[in-house]
C-alpha cells in the first residue's frame, strides 16, 4: 500500500507488477495495466491496451512528479515526503498568495472585520491584488506596512475569529 | 519617423524583451537587417538577449533603471551603430518624449510621429477628434476637473452602470466597473492608484458601459505617402481582468454591412490624422451591430499574429519598409482575409486561484508539431518567470481552413505543449475554446465571469490519474531520466526500484 497525493488528493494504491515492460497496480481497488512503449529523456509512451497514452513529464524533485497528460497539469507527490509548501496555516492567518510589494493597509489592529472585506492591497506583476478576510474576526495583529516587499507565503495579517 | 525616404535601414535596436523582441529579430533577419536585443542584467541567457546579433545590458534595478530608461537605450543604440529603434508594445512603445529623442539622436523611430502618439494616447482628445470625424464614440466624461464629486455626479448622469477609466491607460490597468455609485469611491481610488503606478497619471474618464459588449479591432497600415490600408478585424472579446486572453481572425460577430462600415472608419481615422505606419483602431460592438471608438494603439499589438495567419502578411517586415520610406505595392484588394486563425495567450498564473500569477522555474517549454501553428515564446527550458515582469509566457497562434479546423488545431497544440515548471492557464483556455457559447458565437467580453462556473475546473478522471501514477513510478524509481541522462542504466535495476515500492 502507498499514497500518493494527486493535485491536492489523497489516493491509495497497491502495486501488483512492475519490470521494463509493465506496470500494474490497483487504484482505490480498480486495477489498471500500463504497457511500457518508449520513454525518452521528455517523455513516455504508454499502452492500455490498444489505448495509445502520451505523457510529457519531469521528476521536480525526489518523490514529485509533474506530468502533462491530454493538456491536464498533474502534479504527483509521495505522502511520505516531507514537503509542505506555503502551508495555508489558520482560517486567522491572511497571507501573501506571492512576492509583491504592500500597496495599501486598510486595517490597523482591533479593528472588526467581516468576511470578504479587503484587508490590505498588494502590488504584483504589475496588477493589485486584494488581501480579503476569509472570516468575521478582530485584527490581532498587522506585519506589514505600505512599500514593503514580502514573500509569498508569509502571514501580512492575523485575524482572531469572531466568538 | 519624419522623412526617412530612401535611408535604409541596416541594423535595429529593439527596445523590448521577451517573444516580442524575438519576433522583431526574426523579421530583421529575413531582410538581412542586424539586430540588437538589451536585456535586465539578470535576464541574461534568455532567447531575446542572444538571438540578436548584439546584446547590451541595461543593467539593474527597476523598469525605469531598465526597459524604461530612454537615454539609455538611445546611447546604447548609437553605440552599437543601430540606426532605427523597434519598441515593440508596451514599455516605450506609445511614449511620444521617447519618439522625439529618438528621432533627435538621428535615428530612426520605427513607430508613427510623436504627435500621433500623443493624439492617441490621450483618451479625450482622441475621442473629440474622433467626434469631428464622424465616428461614433461612447457617451461619457472626459473633463479635466477630477474632483471625486464632480466625477460621481457625472457617473450619475450617464447612467449606472460606468467605467472609470485611467486616460493614459491600456492593458486593463487603472480601470474599474461601478455597478453601485455607493462603491464608487472605493472604485475610483483603486483606479487612480493602478494608473499612478502603471502610468505615472491618474486622470480618469467615465464612460457608458456597454452591457453586451464585443471587442472588435481593425489592423491598420500607412506608408509615408497617404496610403492608408486595412489589414481586416481581429476580434478580442474573450479577455480576463480586462486583457484579452483569445483572439481572432475573421470575427464571427459582424454582419457583412458592419464590418464594411468598420474597416472603413478605422481608414478614414488614418487618412484624417496623417497616420503613418502599424496600427489598431480597437472599437466596441453592441448587440444592435452599432459600434463604437474605444481607442488606437499606435504601434504593433500583441496579437498581430493572426492577421499575419489570415493575410500572409509580415507586418514587421513592412513596419521596416515603411519606416525606410518604402512606398505600398499592393492596393487594398491585394489584401486577402483567408481561413481562420485563432490566438491565445499562455499566462503563468492560476485560473483557478483568482488568476494569481505564478512565478518559479519554467523547467521545460516544448513545441508543437503540426503545420500552421506557430508558437511565440519569449523563454526557453530553466528560465525564471519572476514577478517583475507580465506574466505572459508566450503566445499560440493556429491557422485552419474555418474556424472548426482553427479551434481543433489549437486544442491539439494546447495538449502537446509541456509547459512544465509553472501553473499556466493552459487548461482554463481550452476549456474557454470548448465551452458551448464561445463555439456558437454568442459571446461578450464578460465571457469568463458569466460563465465562472462552467470554466472551473472539473475533477480529474480515473484513467488520466492512473496514467500520471504509472508516470511518477517509471520516473521515481529511475526508469526513465528526464534530465537527458541515460535511462538503460536504470533499466538494469528495476527489481530494486520494485523492492523499495513495496517496502514503503
Amino acid at each position: 500500500m502507498k499514497k500518493l497525493v494527486i493535485n491536492g488528493d489523497e489516493r491509495v494504491i497497491e502495486q501488483l507488477q512492475m519490470d521494463q515492460e509493465r506496470i500494474s497496480f490497483l487504484l482505490d481497488g480498480d486495477q489498471f495495466s500500463f504497457e511500457i512503449v518508449k520513454s525518452t529523456p521528455t517523455g513516455l509512451e504508454l499502452k492500455s491496451g490498444n489505448q495509445n497514452l502520451k505523457a510529457a513529464m519531469t521528476r521536480t524533485s525526489a518523490g514529485i512528479t509533474n506530468v502533462v497528460i491530454g493538456g491536464c497539469d498533474i502534479e504527483v507527490e509521495e505522502v511520505s515526503g516531507q514537503r509542505r509548501r506555503n502551508s495555508q496555516g489558520g482560517a486567522g492567518e491572511m497571507r501573501s498568495p506571492m512576492p509583491g510589494w504592500v500597496l495599501k493597509v486598510l486595517v490597523k489592529e482591533g479593528d472588526q472585520v467581516k468576511e470578504g472585506e479587503t484587508l490590505l492591497v498588494l502590488e504584483a506583476m504589475k496588477m493589485e491584488h486584494a488581501i480579503k478576510a476569509a472570516i468575521d474576526g478582530t485584527v490581532a495583529v498587522v506585519h506589514a506596512s505600505v512599500g514593503d516587499m514580502v514573500e509569498g507565503g508569509v502571514e501580512l495579517i492575523g485575524l482572531t475569529p469572531l466568538e | 519617423m519624419s522623412n526617412n525616404k530612401g535611408r535604409k535601414i541596416t541594423k535595429v535596436l529593439i527596445a523590448n524583451r521577451g517573444e516580442i523582441a524575438l519576433r522583431v529579430m526574426r523579421s530583421c533577419r529575413l531582410m538581412g537587417i542586424k539586430s540588437v536585443a538589451i536585456y535586465a542584467t539578470a535576464e541574461l541567457g534568455m532567447p531575446h538577449t542572444t538571438y540578436a546579433d548584439q546584446g547590451f545590458d541595461l543593467g539593474e534595478g527597476d523598469l525605469h533603471a531598465t526597459y524604461l530608461n530612454q537615454e539609455k537605450i538611445i546611447s546604447i543604440a548609437q553605440e552599437s551603430g543601430a540606426d532605427a529603434i523597434h519598441p515593440g508594445y508596451g514599455f516605450l512603445s506609445e511614449n511620444s518624449s521617447f519618439a522625439k529623442l529618438v528621432e533627435k539622436s538621428g535615428l530612426i523611430f520605427i513607430g508613427p510621429t510623436a504627435e500621433v502618439i500623443d493624439l492617441m494616447g490621450d483618451k479625450q482628445a482622441s475621442k473629440i477628434r474622433m467626434e469631428e470625424i464622424g465616428v461614433p464614440t461612447i457617451p461619457g466624461y472626459h473633463g479635466d476637473d477630477q474632483a471625486s464629486e464632480l466625477l460621481k455626479s457625472e457617473a450619475k448622469k450617464i447612467g449606472l452602470p460606468v467605467l472609470i477609466k485611467a486616460s493614459a491607460g491600456g492593458g486593463g490597468k487603472g480601470m474599474r466597473v461601478v455597478e453601485d455609485l455607493a462603491q464608487f469611491e472605493e472604485h475610483l481610488a483603486s483606479a487612480q492608484r493602478e494608473a499612478a503606478s502603471a502610468f505615472g497619471n491618474d486622470q480618469m474618464l467615465i464612460e457608458k458601459y456597454i452591457i453586451n459588449p464585443r471587442h472588435i479591432e481593425v489592423q491598420v497600415f500607412s506608408d509615408m505617402a497617404g496610403n492608408h490600408r486595412h489589414f481586416f478585424e481581429r476580434e478580442c472579446t474573450i479577455q480576463r481582468r480586462h486583457q484579452k486572453i483569445v483572439e481572432e481572425s475573421p470575427s464571427v460577430a459582424l454582419a457583412p454591412e458592419t464590418k464594411e462600415r468598420i474597416l472603413a472608419s478605422a481608414v478614414s481615422i488614418c487618412e484624417n490624422i496623417g497616420y503613418r505606419g502599424a496600427g489598431t483602431v480597437e472599437f466596441i460592438l453592441d448587440d444592435d451591430q452599432s459600434f463604437y471608438f474605444l481607442e488606437m494603439n499606435t504601434r504593433l499589438q500583441v496579437e498581430h499574429p493572426v492577421t499575419e495567419m489570415v493575410t500572409g502578411f509580415d507586418l514587421v517586415e513592412l513596419q521596416l519598409k515603411v519606416a525606410e520610406g518604402e512606398d505600398f505595392n499592393f492596393g487594398q484588394k491585394d489584401i486577402k482575409q483567408q481561413g481562420h486563425s485563432i490566438e491565445v495567450r499562455l499566462y503563468a498564473e492560476d485560473p483557478d486561484n483568482d488568476f494569481l500569477p505564478s512565478i518559479g522555474t519554467i523547467s521545460r517549454i516544448g513545441e508543437t508539431s503540426q503545420s500552421g501553428v506557430r508558437f511565440d515564446s519569449g523563454y526557453s527550458d530553466g528560465d525564471q518567470i519572476t514577478i517583475n515582469f507580465d506574466p505572459m509566457l508566450a503566445k499560440l497562434i493556429v491557422d485552419g481552413k474555418d474556424r472548426n479546423e482553427a479551434v481543433n488545431k489549437m486544442l491539439y497544440s494546447l495538449d502537446e505543449l509541456p509547459l512544465l515548471g509553472v501553473k499556466t492557464n493552459r487548461e482554463y483556455l481550452k476549456r474557454i475554446l470548448q465551452h458551448s457559447n464561445f463555439l456558437s458565437g454568442e459571446f461578450f467580453t464578460h465571457f469568463v465571469t458569466t460563465f465562472k462556473d462552467d470554466l472551473k475546473a472539473k475533477p480529474l478522471e480515473t484513467p488520466v490519474v492512473a496514467q500520471a501514477i504509472a508516470a511518477h513510478i517509471v520516473v521515481q524509481q529511475g526508469v526513465f531520466t528526464p534530465t537527458g541522462g541515460v535511462a538503460a542504466t536504470a533499466i538494469t535495476t528495476p527489481w530494486d526500484s520494485l523492492t523499495n515500492f513495496r517496502n514503503v
